[in-house]
């Protein structure tokens, strides 16, 4: 009999980038690259662990976002195309390192692998990623929860009517769409919760949703059990909290495994390490040089000395960090049960794209905690809603306002750097949920321009977009993307009110911006 | 001594090694709250630099921030799609208050010509000199009528600036804000209301009461039951980057719960 839980969530999102207009555009290089290090990897990890019959249960998070784009044909071919260039830039490195054993070795690694991946995305899964995730949660794998919409900031759209409702709204929707049910958990984009939140999540029937260890811990009444057992709004609406531990066990930049001098480093590239003629096929067609994904190097220590990568050497050391996790763990649970009436359960969410993209060893180090975590007998893995399905009986207390990331608030999405936002967004906001009012209900073009204009505010909202502004990372695309998206829904609601909507111009804007195909923008009234 | 020993030779050995203001911590609640204790004493530090990420490791934010990164050096510009700029006005009186952390709020507003022009003019010769202010209200637990804040105080605005961020007193308060304008004579005029936020509570609630309640999966709660014997476990931690915790020096409650560090 397990003594207590342990409830892995992996978030995995991106905003949504996609240029058809463009031949080939740099930031959809997002998507592909987390498409080939991360979510294909974790499927491969999933059919593994149910190939082996070993009991999984882990919690995954799609964004709306990230599934649409999942959906969509155009990405997919686009990826197809990356993933095919790839795999011969693999074949002619698998050639080219041939004097050199130990690069040898982890060129045949990287072409093995692409190869695998590219059998997978094709045969396997038929380039359909939802599909492949749905299918391990009907045999009771995973648990998929929803976020917002666009992965709105949600505390800082609370200000005009009807903002929050359609993050969620939409959100629901979509899963509904996808999955065929409604969402059971929700993962509150930047982990940011604000007290009345949870009434919104309740409307669309969401059991759970996660906050930060301090969300909880300065939760009132204050909980009994801090992180270690749920805590329920007064909605109904049970929430999860953080555990500290298991969280810089992974994403310390001194305690974590990734950091490991082992494991593959992240900015050596043969993308800058080689000759720009010999990679130029495989970059942008401007010649800029950028990642390819085939890094040979170790993190090796902590200045720009690196070493060859040895993948045997990483995976011993990945497996000596999955038993330290465990270990921990159980121990954590065995001080833990002593004290508590209740099983404890220790959450340990981390954003997907960690494992794979960032910490190359990451999956097969979740693969192998899930594999020990399975015979382990004392502490079981769990998701947060098998964890209310077995101890129903739950505190009342709601959080405190909180977020994940630096210093715990809201300081990363407003900051000098992306304040200037919040405005137009408002403004933007509101205008268009008068005018909705205005129209409840429209004639199609009408229709389809308010539907539109939603859509382009969704987009805007995107936390993405304060979040690089406020990192001083590839900031014109954030400010451009914020702008463009804001400009449209002025220009839809002028043409909506002066009764002239741009027929071809609102094609286009619906093929380009072609999100939530389902929304309607009565979800704003 | 690893904590593995610790742990066997007993908890109040832990407390103790923590330094738990409670002296020898017998109970696990205790040395939880010792140890998060420690943690809510320190301060956070920034981030580092963006600009140039760390060869291995890294914060929370700077793997988030990886997700995006492509390869070093500057981005190309981004082709932009839609002709215009965004507003500079909207032709509305406005203002808003957002909530930031526990003792920062970020307001923003517009206030029209026309609205400044009546406002000098009822106003009058009293309205020589005025300037324009920010009053803010603490209207914590009230339903504000304009004149039963808790507190209010006033903060000149340079001329033509249109936001400004608030250093408040009291987390967990409420607040709103007036912009307006304020004679020489102490005369105040709002011209817009903000919104009323209540910002976050940095520490444990002082609320200890306990109730519990029966959560069905597709029912209301039911069964709402007051009262607890057990032994109080938590833990207020720090808030702030799980992974980054810039906290030097002292000991962190990782190393009682995870020993076992990865070795470099």
């Amino acid at each position: 009999m397990a003594r207590g839980s342990v409830a892995l969530l992996l978030h995995a999102h991106l905003p949504f980038v996609r240029h058809p207009e463009h031949e080939d555009f740099l930031e959809e290089r997002w998507l592909y690259e987390a498409m080939t290090e991360t979510y294909l990897p974790l499927l491969e990890m999933l059919d593994a662990l149910e190939r082996d019959h070993v009991p999984t249960r882990l919690t995954i998070s799609l964004s709306p976002t990230l599934l649409g784009m999942f959906a969509d044909p155009l990405l997919r071919a686009r990826y197809l195309r990356h993933l095919d260039r790839l795999v011969e830039l693999a074949e002619k490195e698998e050639r080219r390192t041939r004097g050199d054993p130990a690069f040898h070795r982890v060129a045949a690694m990287y072409l093995g692998r692409l190869s695998r991946s590219r059998a997978a995305f094709l045969t396997d899964w038929q380039q359909d990623l939802i599909g492949a995730f749905r299918a391990f949660q009907e045999r009771g794998l995973i648990d998929i929860i929803t976020c917002g919409a666009t992965h709105g900031f949600l505390p800082l759209l609370d200000v005009t009517p009807g903002a929050v409702r359609a993050q969620v709204e939409v959100a629901a929707a979509e899963y509904r769409r996808f999955f065929g049910r409604g969402p059971e958990g929700f993962w509150l984009p930047e982990c940011a919760y604000y007290p009345g939140l949870d009434v919104e999540l309740a409307r669309v029937g969401v059991r759970y949703f996660l906050v930060d260890t301090h969300g909880i811990a300065h939760a009132s009444p204050r909980p009994v059990y801090g992180v270690y057992a749920p805590i329920a709004c007064e909605s109904g609406v049970a929430v999860f909290g953080r555990d500290p531990d298991s969280s810089k066990q992974v994403w310390s930049a001194e305690e974590g495994y990734p950091g490991d001098f082992w494991y593959r480093d992240f900015y050596r590239d043969i993308g800058f390490d080689l000759e720009l003629s010999y990679v130029r096929p495989y970059l942008p067609p401007t010649g800029q040089r950028l990642h390819t994904g085939l890094k040979y190097h170790r993190i090796t220590g902590k200045n720009d000395h690196k070493e060859p990568y040895d993948p045997d050497r990483a995976r011993e050391r990945a497996e000596a960090h999955a038993s330290d996790f465990v270990e921990a763990r159980r121990r954590q649970v065995e001080w833990l049960a002593e004290a508590m009436d209740r099983p404890p359960i220790i959450v340990c969410p981390y954003d997907a794209e960690l494992f794979g993209h960032w910490w190359f060893e990451g999956p097969l180090w979740l693969e192998l905690v899930l594999r020990r975590l399975a015979t382990a007998g004392d502490i079981v893995a769990a998701t947060p809603g098998d964890d209310l399905d077995r101890h129903p009986t739950v505190q009342l207390a709601t959080p405190s306002g909180s977020t994940w990331g630096w210093k715990g608030y809201s300081e990363v999405w407003l900051a000098g750097e992306n304040d200037w936002i919040y405005r137009h967004l408002h403004a933007a906001a509101e205008r268009l949920h008068a005018l909705c009012r205005r129209y409840p209900s429209a004639d199609e073009r009408t229709r389809r321009a308010l539907t539109q204009a939603l859509r382009e505010l969704l987009l805007a909202q995107a936390s993405d977009w304060a979040f690089m502004m406020s990192r001083h990372t590839t900031v014109d695309y954030a400010v451009c993307r914020t702008r463009d998206h804001l400009l449209r829904v002025e220009r839809l609601c002028d043409e909506v009110e002066r009764d002239a909507v741009d027929d071809l111009a609102l094609g286009t804007l619906e093929e380009t911006d072609n999100l939530f195909p389902t929304l309607d923008y009565r979800v704003l009234l | 001594m690893t904590v593995g020993e610790a742990l066997a030779a007993g908890l109040g050995t832990i407390g103790g090694w923590i330094g738990c203001a409670r002296g020898a911590a017998r109970r696990v609640g205790e040395v939880v709250e010792g140890l998060l204790d420690v943690a809510v004493r320190q301060d956070p530090v920034p981030a580092p630099p963006p600009e140039r990420p760390t060869p291995s490791g890294g914060t929370q934010a700077e793997i988030e921030e990886a997700k995006f990164y492509l390869g070093p050096g500057p981005s190309p510009p981004s082709p932009e799609r839609s002709p215009g700029e965004l507003p500079r006005a909207y032709g509305h009186d406005r203002i808003v208050l957002l909530p930031r952390d526990p003792w920062w709020a970020f307001t923003y507003w517009e206030v029209t010509p026309m609205t400044r022009l009546r406002a000098l003019r009822v106003l009058g010769a009293e309205g020589e000199g005025a300037r324009e202010v920010l009053r803010v209200y603490d209207v914590s637990f009230i339903t504000f009528t304009g004149d039963n804040a808790w507190l209010s105080f006033d903060i000149e605005v340079t001329p033509g600036a249109d936001h400004f961020y608030l250093n408040l007193a009291r987390p967990a308060a409420s607040y709103l804000a007036e912009i307006g304008l304020r004679t020489p004579g102490g005369r105040f005029l709002p011209l817009a209301r903000s919104n009323t936020v209540t910002l976050p509570r940095p520490e444990p609630s002082p609320d200890t009461t306990v109730r519990w309640v029966r959560l069905g999966r597709h029912a209301p709660p039911t069964g709402t039951v007051a009262g607890w014997d057990g032994e109080r476990l938590p833990s207020p931690p720090g808030p702030g980057d799980g992974s980054a915790d810039p906290r030097s020096g002292a000991t962190r409650s990782s190393e009682t719960h995870a020993p076992l560090r990865s070795s470099r």
